[in-house]
C-alpha cells in the first residue's frame, strides 16, 4: 500500500489562524475532486476540531495534517488535548455528528473522509 | 432610518450592517463567524435592547461554528427574558445545517426570508 501523501499547515495557536486552516483543509478536498457538501462538511470539522486545540491553551503553534490516499483523506489537528472541557465536548460532538461513525476520531482531534464515496 | 455600522480592516472575514425596519432592528450578517469573529457578533447582538424585535440576517454568511450558534442562543434567551425576540433569517445551507446538526432549529425562530422573519412579530 502506498504511503499517504501529507500535507502539513503549521499556524500560530490563535482564533486568527482557524480560517486559514479551513482553506487549506478544503484546497485540498476539492483538489480530489470531493464534493462541495463534503467539503462544508470538513470545514465545521476542522474549524471545531481546532478551536478545541487553540483553547487548550498548552501551545503557542498547532499544525493541521491532511494524510492523502488514493481512498481517503485523514484530517487531523496536533497537538489536541487529551481531556477536553465540557464546551471542548460540545465542539467535538458537532465534529463527530458531521461526519458518523468517527466519534472517536474526533476526540482525538481527527477525521476522514473517503475520497472513492465523496 | 438607516444605520450603518462596519467593521474596518481587522475583522475581513465578517461584516456587520445595522438598520431598522418598522419595529424590528435588523443586523446583516456577511462573512464568516468562527471563534476569530464571534466576539464582533456578539459585541453587535448585545448592542441591540434586549427587549426588542431584532432579526439577524445571516443569507450571506458563508461559515459559522458553535462559536456563533452560542451567540444565537444567548440572545435568543435574553430575548426571551426579557419580552423581546429574536429572528434568524437563514436559506438553506452551512447556517442551517449547523442548526439542524445541534437539533436547535426547534426552538429558535429561523425563517428562509427577511420578509418572513418581520412579519412574524
Amino acid at each position: 500500500m502506498a504511503e499517504p501523501q501529507e500535507f502539513r499547515l503549521e499556524l500560530p495557536a490563535v482564533a486568527e489562524s482557524i480560517a486559514l486552516a479551513r482553506l487549506f483543509v478544503a484546497t485540498i478536498l476539492r483538489s480530489r475532486s470531493v464534493v462541495e457538501d463534503t467539503v462544508s462538511d470538513a470545514k465545521l470539522a476542522v474549524s471545531e476540531l481546532l478551536s478545541v486545540a487553540i483553547l487548550d491553551h498548552n501551545s503557542l503553534d498547532v499544525s493541521v495534517i491532511a494524510a492523502v490516499t488514493s481512498t481517503s483523506i485523514t484530517v487531523r489537528i496536533d497537538p489536541f488535548p487529551s481531556a477536553p472541557g465540557r464546551r471542548d465536548q460540545e465542539r467535538i460532538d458537532i465534529a463527530a455528528a458531521v461526519f458518523p461513525g468517527q466519534g472517536e476520531m474526533a476526540e482525538l482531534g481527527s477525521f476522514s473522509i473517503d475520497v472513492a464515496m465523496a | 432610518m438607516f444605520d450603518r455600522i462596519r467593521q474596518g480592516q481587522m475583522n475581513q472575514q465578517l461584516t456587520i450592517d445595522r438598520s431598522t425596519l418598522g419595529d424590528h432592528t435588523i443586523l446583516d450578517i456577511a462573512g464568516e463567524i468562527d471563534l476569530a469573529t464571534a466576539p464582533q457578533f456578539e459585541e453587535h447582538v448585545a448592542g441591540v435592547d434586549v427587549g426588542s424585535a431584532l432579526v439577524v440576517d445571516m443569507s450571506n454568511v458563508t461559515f459559522m461554528d458553535s462559536t456563533g450558534l452560542r451567540v444565537l442562543i444567548a440572545a435568543h434567551e435574553r430575548a426571551e427574558e426579557n419580552g423581546g425576540r429574536l429572528a434568524i433569517v437563514a436559506a438553506e445551507g452551512p447556517v442551517t445545517k449547523l442548526l439542524g446538526i445541534t437539533g436547535v432549529t426547534e426552538w429558535l425562530n429561523v425563517y428562509t426570508t427577511r420578509a418572513l422573519a418581520t412579519a412574524d412579530g
